[in-house]
This record gives C-alpha cells, sequence and structure tokens, in this order.
C-alpha cells in the first residue's frame, strides 16, 4: 500500500498517540533484534531434523515442528535475518544509484530531468511486484532478483526526492559562496550539497526500508527470491499452508512476527514524520 | 541396436514420459495416479507389496458381494481435453472411462500375476517367441449385444499400431507386425512379433491395448462407445460429470455390481471435504499423507492404499568425479537415514527401498542386503578414497522436502550437501540438468526392473541418468528378455541386480504409500500396485448390505 | 491548471492524457518484452524438457523467432499483439494465450471487481464518517486500525483470516479452488475469504483518503458561511464534503483499483485461487514466455488504463475545470 499521507490533517490525543508510539517503538525494537540475533538464541539448528512431523507444541519444541520434523520457534528465530538484510541491501543500492541521479538531475538540469522523469513515468505504470515477476521470468528465482528488483523499484522515487532537495539546496549561499571559491562540481555535491540533503534522504529510506521488506516478503511467500532450506518467515508461511489444519503453529508463528515487524515499523516511521512534518511547519 | 532393445526403448519412452508429467503434477514426492501396472509377468505374490499394507484401512471383505447403488468417484482433471478415444486416453479421466467400458486381451491380477482376460489363451507358436496365438473367450459380447470376433481384435491393434498418427502409435508398432498378423478363426489371432518378446501376456495387458468393434467411426460422439467392459456409457459432460450404467452382458457377471459409476470433477484439495459431506464415495491419492491420516478412526471414511507408488530417487553419475569412485558412491548411500526418510515424507507410510525398481515384481531379487543408515562406514569409505569432507551439490525440483532431509542426514558422515533449487519444471531440462548434473532426482514409480532397464541401465538408453555402462550386462539382459519362461526369465532378471545394487548410482530409499479414501460401506478394494480402486476396477467393489 | 481552460482545453487536455497513456503503453511493451527475452538462459530448451529432441528446440526457438535481431522480433511481436494475437503458450497443450488466459482473467475480475464493489462504499462510509466526526471514537477507532493495517501483507492478512475462520472456527473453505471453467459467482463460498482479505488489506489506505479530504472540505470558507446560514449539518456533509472530495477520492480509487491488480497475485496464490496472478507464478515458474508476457502486458495496461480514466475523471469533476468549461 502506498505511503500514508501526511497532510497533517490527523488530530488525536497525544498521550495514547504517544503511548501507543512507544509500545510500538519497544515491539519493533525486539522484532528487529529478533530478526538480527535470534539465530543465536535459537534451541535447535533450524535446519536439524529433530523431532517427527508435525509436533504440536509442547516443552521441547514451544511452537512445535513442522513437515520435516524442525524446531518452528528455532526457524521463526532464525527466519527474519535474510529478508531484513536483503531490504537493506536493495534500499542501499537503490539510494547510492537514486542519490547519484538526483543529485546530478539536480545540479545539471535538462536532458537528464527530463529522462529521470520519464523513466519514474514508466516505473509507476508497473506494480511493483509484477515488475520483480517479470524479471524473476528471465533471471531466475533468487536473492540476486529480490536486491536488483527492489533497487529499480525504487530508484526513481528516491532520485526525484534527491533531485527536488537538490534543487533547493542548490541555490543556497553555500552553494554559491562555493562556486565563487573555484570548486568543481563533484566537490560542491559532495561537500556543499550532499550534507544538507542527507537527513531528507534518510528519513526518506526508513520509509523505503519498510517497503521494501514487505515486497521482498511478498517474493518469498511467492517462491521468487530466498530458497529452502534457508528459514525465512513468509518462505514459511508459504511451504507449511498446504498443513495449516495438521500443525498451525507453524504458520501462526512467522505471521505474527511479520505482522508485528510491519506493524511497528510502520507506526514508529509514521510518528517520525509526524514530528518532521511539525518541526517543518 | 539389436531389434528387441529398440523395441522396449521406444515402447517405455512414451510410458516414461507420462509419468514425469504425473510426476511433475504432484505436490510433493506424491503423483496422483501410478502408471498401469509395470513389466514382468508376475506369476507369484511380488515381492514386497504383501510386507507393504499395513494399518488403517478397510480392506477386509464381509459376506458376499452385493449388488446395487452408485458409486461417485472424484476425478481432478477432468476438463476440455478429455477424450471419450480409449485409444487416445491422456488425462486421468480419461483413463478411468477406458479402463470400464472396454477390456484388454489379459490384465492383471489382485495378486500381481497377469492373467488372460478377453483372451482364453495367450501361448508362444514357435520357440523363438515371434509368433503368438491369442485364443477369445467365447460368448463376450459388445454393448450393443453383438458377439466379440477375432476380427475386431486385429481391427483394434491395426487402428493403434498400423496408423503412425495414432496416439500410441509408438506403443505397438515396434514390436507387433500387424500387416501380417491374422485372424486364424473366429475366436483366433496369431500376432505376428518383429523381435522375439518373452514376456507377450504382459505386453497386451498394458494401456491403451482396449479391444473396440471392427469398424467403429467418429469415437467422439458418446453412442459410439461401444465396448465389451462392464460398464456401459450414459453420460458425459467433459469438465464437470461421465455417468456410467452396469453392462448386465458382462462376460464376467456376477461383476459389476455397482448399478452405476460417476465420475465427478472436484479439486484434489476439496475431496476430503466432499467424502466427509457425502458429496462423493471415494478421493484420488492424497497429496499429503498426514492429511489422509487424519481420516483414521474417522466413522465416515475408510481409508485404502496403493503400496509403494511414491519412490523419490537420487541419482549420482558414475562417469564424473566424485561419483566415478564406487567407494563414494556406497558412502552416499549408507549416509542417507531410510528410517528418518519414511517417517518425515510418508509418516511411516511406506517401506524401505534398498536402491533397486521393482520389488512389487517377481524379477525383483530380494535376497540382496538392505542398506541402512551407517555414517560411520561411510566416514571410512571415504577416508579410504581420500574424500574426507566431501562436499557436493545436489539439485533438487522434485523433492526438495527430502533433499533438505538428505542434506541434514549425510552431515554426520562428514559430507556436505549443498542444495541448488530449481523450478520443478526444469528437472526434465535436457539443455539445463537432466542428464547433465551429477548429482540430481528423477521419478520411475513402482515398474519392473526390466521395464526400466533398458531405459535407465543401457548404455544408450534415453534416461541413463546414472550412466551405467557395461556391454556384457546389457547383453545378457536382451538375452534374458526373449525367453518364454517366466521363471528362468526372472532369475537372469536377478542375477543381473546384482551388480547393479553393489555399484550402481542410484540412491532409492522408500516406497512410499499412496493413500485414498472412501465411503466405509465400501467393499473389495484390495492394496495393490496399479492405479487406485483396484487398478481402476469399479466392477470389482461393492458396498455393504 | 489554467483557469483559461476552454471546453476546447478540456478536451486538449483529455486527449494529451490519452496520447501520454499510449506511449507509455508502447514503452511498458519494450520492457516486458526485453526482459523476459533477453535474459540469459535458453528458453526454448527450459520450456521443452525432458522430451526435448534438437528437432523439437529448433523448431521452438523457430516459433518464437530467436533467430532473428532482437528489434524486429520484438516488433513483430507487438504486432501480433496489437492485432489481438498473444501467441501459443510453450507448456502443455501449447493452448493459444487468448484461450488459456480467458478464464483466468475472468476469475480475476470477478474477484477485484467483487473486492472493489464492497470496498468502496464501505471505504468511502467509513472515511467521510471519521472525518464528519473527526477525534470521536469511531474516528479514533478506524483511525488506529486502519494505520495498524496498512503495514501488514496481504497475505499475512489472508492466513489470519484462514487461521481463524477454516482452522480454528471452519465455517469456510482455507483454499479456493475453483476448478474447471466454473464461474466463481457460481460459488461464493470460495470467493469469501479472498475478498474480504483484499477488502482488510485495501480499506486502511482509502479510508484515510477518505478521511483526510472529508475534514478539509469540512474546514474550508463555503462550509463555515453554510454553518452560519444555518444549513443542516446533514445536509453540508452531502453537499459540500462528499462533493469536494470527489477529486482526491477518485485518484485514491484508482490507486486502490492498482494495488489491487498487484494484491490479487498473493491472494490468488494463498487461496489458489484460479486468475491471472496465479496463472502468471505459474508460467514464470515453468518459463512459459508468452504466457508471461501477455499477462504482465495485460495488467500493465490495466494499470495504466485506471490511470488514464481516474486523471480524465478528476479533470472532469474538479469544480474549477468544470466551471472554466
Amino acid at each position: 500500500m502506498s505511503a500514508p499521507d501526511r497532510r497533517g490533517a490527523e488530530r488525536r490525543s497525544g498521550v495514547s498517540w504517544r503511548g501507543a508510539v512507544g509500545v510500538w517503538a519497544v515491539v519493533g525494537g525486539i522484532m528487529l533484534a529478533v530478526a538480527l540475533a535470534g539465530s543465536l538464541v535459537a534451541p535447535y539448528d533450524p535446519a536439524a531434523l529433530v523431532g517427527k512431523s508435525f509436533l504440536l507444541p509442547g516443552p521441547d519444541h514451544w511452537f512445535g515442528t513442522d513437515a520435516l520434523g524442525r524446531d518452528v520457534l528455532s526457524r521463526v528465530l532464525a527466519g527474519g535475518r535474510t529478508a531484513v538484510l536483503l531490504a537493506v541491501a536493495a534500499i542501499v543500492v537503490a539510494e547510492a544509484a537514486g542519490c547519484v541521479i538526483g543529485l546530478v538531475a539536480g545540479y545539471r538540469g535538462g536532458l537528464v530531468d527530463a529522462v529521470l522523469m520519464r523513466m519514474n513515468d514508466v516505473l509507476l505504470a508497473f506494480p511493483a511486484l509484477l515488475l520483480v515477476l517479470v524479471l524473476a521470468a528471465g533471471l531466475g528465482p533468487g536473492t540476486v532478483v529480490l536486491v536488483v528488483g527492489v533497487a529499480v523499484v525504487n530508484i526513481p522515487g528516491i532520485a526525484r526526492l534527491a533531485r527536488a532537495a537538490t534543487l533547493g539546496v542548490a541555490t543556497t549561499g553555500y552553494v554559491e559562496s562555493a562556486l565563487v571559491r573555484g570548486e568543481g562540481t563533484a566537490a560542491i555535491l559532495r561537500r556543499e550539497i550532499l550534507p544538507n540533503i542527507a537527513p531528507t534522504i534518510v528519513a526518506d529510506a526508513g520509509v523505503r526500508f519498510a517497503g521494501a521488506f514487505l515486497i521482498i516478503a511478498g517474493l518469498n511467500f511467492l517462491g521468487i527470491g530466498i530458497q529452502p532450506p534457508a528459514p525465512d518467515w513468509a518462505t514459511m508461511i508459504a511451504e507449511n499452508r498446504s498443513y495449516i489444519t495438521l500443525q498451525p503453529w507453524t504458520v501462526i508463528a512467522p505471521t505474527a512476527c511479520i505482522a508485528l515487524f510491519a506493524i511497528s515499523v510502520n507506526i514508529v516511521g509514521e510518528a517520525v514524520a509526524r514530528r518532521r512534518s511539525r518541526g517543518r511547519a | 541396436m539389436d531389434r528387441s532393445e529398440e523395441f522396449n526403448i521406444r515402447l517405455n519412452r512414451r510410458r516414461l514420459l507420462e509419468r514425469g508429467a504425473m510426476a511433475g503434477a504432484g505436490l510433493i514426492v506424491v503423483p496422483s495416479l501410478l502408471a498401469a501396472c509395470g513389466g514382468g509377468s508376475a506369476t507369484t505374490d511380488g515381492g514386497a507389496t504383501g510386507a507393504m499394507s499395513t494399518a488403517a484401512n478397510t480392506e477386509t471383505t464381509s459376506g458376499a458381494p452385493t449388488a446395487g447403488g452408485v458409486f461417485r468417484a472424484a476425478i481432478s482433471d477432468a476438463g476440455p481435453t478429455e477424450t471419450l478415444d480409449p485409444h487416445a486416453i491422456a488425462s486421468v479421466v480419461d483413463q478411468y472411462r477406458a479402463f470400464n467400458l472396454y477390456d484388454r486381451l489379459a490384465e492383471t491380477q489382485i495378486d500381481g500375476t497377469v492373467k488372460p482376460h478377453l483372451a482364453e489363451s495367450i501361448e508362444a507358436a514357435d520357440d523363438t517367441s515371434t509368433t503368438w496365438i491369442v485364443k477369445l473367450r467365447s460368448g463376450v459380447t459388445f454393448h450393443d449385444g453383438s458377439p466379440l470376433t477375432a476380427a475386431d481384435v486385429l481391427w483394434s491393434f491395426r487402428r493403434i499400431g498400423g496408423d503412425p498418427k495414432a496416439p500410441y502409435f509408438a506403443s505397438v508398432d515396434p514390436y507387433i507386425d500387424v500387416a501380417t498378423s491374422s485372424v486364424k478363426d473366429d475366436l483366433t489371432v496369431e500376432f505376428v512379433l518383429k523381435a522375439p518378446y518373452g514376456n507377450f501376456q504382459w505386453f497386451l495387458s498394458q494401456k491403451p491395448l482396449f479391444i473396440l468393434k471392427d469398424g467403429t467411426k467418429d469415437i467422439a460422439d458418446p453412442a459410439s462407445v461401444v465396448g465389451t467392459g462392464p460398464f456401459k456409457l450414459e453420460s458425459f459432460e467433459p469438465g464437470q460429470k461421465t455417468v456410467m450404467t452396469r453392462f448386465d452382458g458382462y462376460f464376467l457377471a456376477p461383476e459389476p455390481y455397482f448399478d452405476a459409476v460417476e465420475l465427478i470433477q472436484i479439486a484434489k484439495e476439496q475431496q476430503k471435504a466432499a467424502l466427509l459431506a457425502g458429496q462423493i464415495d471415494g478421493t484420488e491419492n492424497f497429496d499429503v499423507i498426514a492429511q489422509a491420516l487424519e481420516l483414521e478412526g474417522n466413522a465416515a471414511a475408510a481409508l485404502f492404499r496403493v503400496p509403494g507408488a511414491n519412490p523419490p530417487q537420487f541419482n549420482m553419475r558414475m562417469d564424473v568425479a566424485p561419483f566415478d569412485d564406487p567407494k563414494v558412491r556406497e558412502a552416499m548411500k549408507l549416509s542417507i537415514d531410510r528410517e528418518q526418510m519414511m517417517s518425515l515424507l510418508f509418516q511411516d507410510q511406506a517401506t524401505l527401498a534398498n536402491d533397486l525398481h521393482g520389488p512389487s515384481f517377481p524379477s525383483y531379487n530380494a535376497d540382496l542386503p538392505q542398506r541402512a543408515y551407517d555414517p560411520e562406514k561411510a566416514k571410512a569409505l571415504l577416508k579410504e578414497a581420500g574424500k574426507e569432507g566431501l562436499t557436493v551439490e545436489l539439485v533438487t525440483g522434485l523433492y526438495p522436502d527430502a533433499a533438505q532431509a538428505f542434506a541434514q542426514q549425510a552431515k554426520a558422515s562428514g559430507i556436505t550437501i549443498n542444495l541448488k533449487k530449481i523450478p520443478q519444471a526444469d528437472v526434465y531440462n535436457t539443455d539445463l540438468y537432466y542428464l547433465k548434473v551429477p548429482f540430481g532426482e528423477t521419478y520411475w514409480g513402482n515398474d519392473s526392473f526390466e521395464y526400466i532397464a533398458p531405459m535407465a541401465y543401457f548404455k544408450d538408453g534415453p534416461y541413463n541418468e546414472t550412466r551405467w555402462n557395461d556391454p556384457a550386462w546389457e547383453k545378457e539382459f536382451i538375452a534374458a528378455s526373449a525367453v518364454a519362461d517366466d521363471a528362468e526369465r526372472n532369475a537372469r532378471y536377478q542375477e543381473l541386480q546384482g551388480p547393479l545394487w553393489e555399484n550402481g548410482g542410484e540412491i532409492i530409499f522408500n516406497w512410499g504409500d499412496g493413500l485414498f479414501a472412501g465411503k466405509p460401506t465400501i467393499q473389495g478394494v484390495q492394496p495393490r500396485i496399479g492405479f487406485i480402486w483396484n487398478d481402476l476396477r469399479f466392477r470389482e467393489m461393492w458396498y455393504q448390505a | 491548471m489554467p483557469g483559461a481552460a476552454s471546453s476546447h482545453g478540456l478536451i486538449w487536455m483529455i486527449l494529451r492524457r490519452i496520447g501520454v497513456a499510449l506511449v507509455l503503453a508502447l514503452v511498458v511493451s519494450f520492457l516486458v518484452y526485453a526482459a523476459t527475452t533477453v535474459l540469459p538462459g535458453d528458453v526454448a530448451a527450459a520450456v521443452l524438457g525432458r522430451n526435448a529432441t534438437p528437432e523439437a528446440v529448433a523448431a521452438l526457438r523457430e516459433q518464437l523467432g530467436l533467430g532473428d535481431p532482437f528489434v524486429q522480433r520484438y516488433l513483430g511481436w507487438l504486432g501480433d499483439l496489437v492485432r489481438g494475437d498473444l501467441g501459443t503458450s510453450l507448456a502443455g497443450t501449447r493452448m493459444p494465450v487468448s484461450e488459456l488466459i480467458a478464464t483466468p482473467v475472468r476469475n480475476t475480475a470477478v474477484l477485484a471487481g467483487a473486492t472493489l464493489l464492497l470496498l468502496v462504499p464501505l471505504a468511502l462510509l467509513v472515511g467521510i464518517l471519521s472525518g464528519v466526526r473527526q477525534g470521536r471514537s469511531l474516528d479514533r477507532a478506524a483511525a488506529g486500525v486502519s494505520l495498524t493495517l496498512t503495514a501488514v501483507p496481504e497475505f499475512v492478512i489472508g492466513a489470519l483470516l484462514v487461521l481463524a475462520l477454516a482452522v480454528y472456527v471452519p465455517v469456510l473453505p482455507a483454499v479456493s479452488l475453483v476448478s474447471g471453467d466454473v464461474n466463481p459467482l457460481t460459488v461464493p463460498e470460495f470467493l469469501v475469504l479472498p475478498v474480504l482479505t483484499l477488502i482488510i488489506a485495501g480499506a486502511a489506505y482509502l479510508i484515510r483518503i477518505v478521511r483526510i479530504s472529508t475534514i478539509e472540505a469540512m474546514a474550508t470558507d463555503y462550509v463555515e458561511a453554510a454553518r452560519l446560514a444555518g444549513v443542516p449539518e446533514r445536509r453540508i456533509v452531502v453537499r459540500y464534503a462528499v462533493r469536494n472530495s470527489l477529486a482526491p477520492t477518485i485518484q485514491a480509487v484508482s490507486a486502490t483499483a492498482q494495488w489491487l491488480l498487484g494484491g490479487v497475485f498473493i491472494v490468488e496464490v494463498l487461496f489458489a485461487y484460479p486468475g491471472v496472478g496465479n496463472a502468471l507464478v505459474t508460467a514464470v515458474q515453468v518459463r512459459d514466455v508468452p504466457v508471461i508476457q501477455a499477462i504482465a502486458m495485460l495488467l500493465a495496461l490495466a494499470f495504466i488504463l485506471i490511470n488514464l480514466v481516474a486523471d480524465i475523471a478528476t479533470i472532469l469533476v474538479d469544480p474549477r475545470l468544470r466551471a472554466a468549461a
């Protein structure tokens, strides 16, 4: 779903909102910790065959076992890292490419600017998921497709943002005085403009990270991304959904993880966005 | 190339392709149905079949059969491509119909033997088994009341094997010279073969060698569906429903017992619910064994099985490193935990496999020792071979679960199996993976050694997945296949399995059962290989009164 | 936009949008074709599989025109596409693609149509009510729920619904299994869970936009003046709020419809619903290139078309533009 509208028309009791944000920030922190470091505390090797198939939750296996007799808790603890890191990788690639394009377009204008805007129009005419699916049709499934596809989807938006921010900064005194000092374009971009637009870009990257994580999860669910036996929340939902009546926890546990992670990132992102827009106003 | 060898390959190729398609259709290792019975003129109870049936079903038959009732069987692949032509059957529902509207000259029996069916006798006319005399039963009639004659039989074989455009041309043409085969009298046909073939009785039991009435035209018209089978076609709506009613003049009276059989299109995942809701009386094979087992103890359903229908198989190429070393192959075979596989993949609804095909057939060598999980010995072998800490890549598309489990089990032998997951559809891609990868997968189904051998173990066999290459072995196989005497032929086949077990590149670890369910009052369903429902013989089933 | 727009200007504006849409469609077609045929891997061999003979591979290469230069192939393909010839599927029965995807297209249309029919009125109702009663309990509840659900992916919502309504309280089938040529409308019980999943996943966004538009409309001078003139609140809502929030709402509905085109993939796969999303995922797995191309183009065109219709509708309902015309 597209990013929440932030025209600032939302008003609400500040106390309960701040409280909710606080709670969700804690949840988000926990989920991030689980995603990144959960495998360190997992009771079993997430790939090991440790019991019979479809064991229901019990003292030995808190969330039971899956079709291959693997510990569901251990798989859940280990199942967030790859998707989170892939989302980070995709966004880093997209930000790097997008910022370069945007900086150049904003500073130089002209042809680059026009091409950039048209590229953006084309990408907007294509659902992100469809784009990555079409790429996967040619490249074959795998994590490379995920990173490339998600990065491509994000580059035009980032470039536009960077371009707008650059346009705003390019006319300021810093830049003019740098020009007067006779500095080259690259130096000006790097030393004067980039530091000034960085806060905008970083805040935007946070929102994009959440979006990237969700697209990657969706693609993993469709079997286009992370391949078994690597544990992954979305892949777990896909591979266990035909056994949902036999052992529901194989689906409940990863479902809860994705839901909690996604909601907390979104609410914290929303809070940050509100603060920034209030700060600007 | 020797004629008979070529025959084998060409006939079998088609069936293997069908099988590949079926394996592709299955969700995990469980294809919808088995191909109709395999090779081997089973004259004795087939090897492991007896030991395979356990647990959970009402296969006990109580009391004498009673007539009456309608049997509604679920099928999942009905659609616009359905055909009424028994010589063009492709989808499963086509086979359901053909097997019940028509008959073949010979049929496999519940005990695994092959017996004459429309025929009274099938005998070799000479020592070289190139000419065979088939005498028909007298008194068999078609649904329209006309008697079955030798002319109908020859006409039917010419319909399949006389026109290169006929879908199953390759099933008949390489074997039978239909032009010189002839009618001897009203009830006698002389089949002239193109090369000696010792097991012609089994040959005649294959689908689609159904007997039609001489001169049948326009088989697409339901009115022209005139067979000798136990049921007559009543109505046919492609993609939806077929109704077949009892043929009172069936030559095996009192069979059939049901008044009618209905084939109802219903998606596989929905069949269990439909059975419990009373909308159907029988399901197809379950894709998830554990879901079938949930019906255990349910008074509204009985569970039936096709023993050993699903043998997942890994292949090592014997001509490339590291699998060119017999010690490495042996170590790999010892590194798979067959018992644990049985539990995880089949919920123990399976039997152990011993890296050989065909345990349900009399040609199977059951005297070879059963391989077991022995990581210590595997380690020692690898050490001898100088390959400690071996790392291999397994290309998996058919059995990702089994491959993941194998990778875990092999760790104990110090072997690292990295998985390369490919789309199921790419497994048989000859340009990318099939016959190319050093370590891959395949699916053959529950078929006899002699059926599989010419394709899989001949140097130039089309599906020689392991690169088994032994000219003397091949020569002996061809000689054995021409032997008409069942016992002698089977003994020679068994001999041939020794070196294969010892040295081959196939890892076959489980014979998983196919499970299907039906109304608890259904009687007469036996655990046997082939298709479900007694190899689709609805005529043998009845409802408990 | 120019206050000087005449009806002439209006038509020109619409024609210009149509032109842009056509150019976009052309560019997208090029990208789809390039992405599906230029990438590595021998498509012909990949498709044929185990029964590939060299002759068959050669024949298929011929069919795909893989021997010709890329631009020539693309133009040939585009020409066929424009004439409505989608080619022949490479898998299994080798059916014409148009025949193969006819039923999935119908099924997806049913699913998406049913979802929109329920989702839009529901979101409008909740959105307007929340906007009018800004800050009250209904508004707070709606805002909280929608903020939460915006973030949750469709397959997670769907899995939760399956757990609730097909596993723990088994009142609905867990999979759709509308098979063969059955029109899904004749088996509505199989539509419930997929539609419900899409509504829950899609409502949040639409509700928020409608709510914000309503709040802004209610804060305009017109409304203030009408209030002072003693016009009843109910009439104000209908007269001004609803009307003035129309343009942003159209954009939001169009965005929702576009989102739906992506959302159906996942929901169709989750519920084994036989629509285009499922067909595309299957085609990607078996590399049935003509089917992938056809479905990708179809979805992209639908995407562009929705955008176009929404743009034109916005132009037509925008009071300033209407007044000028």
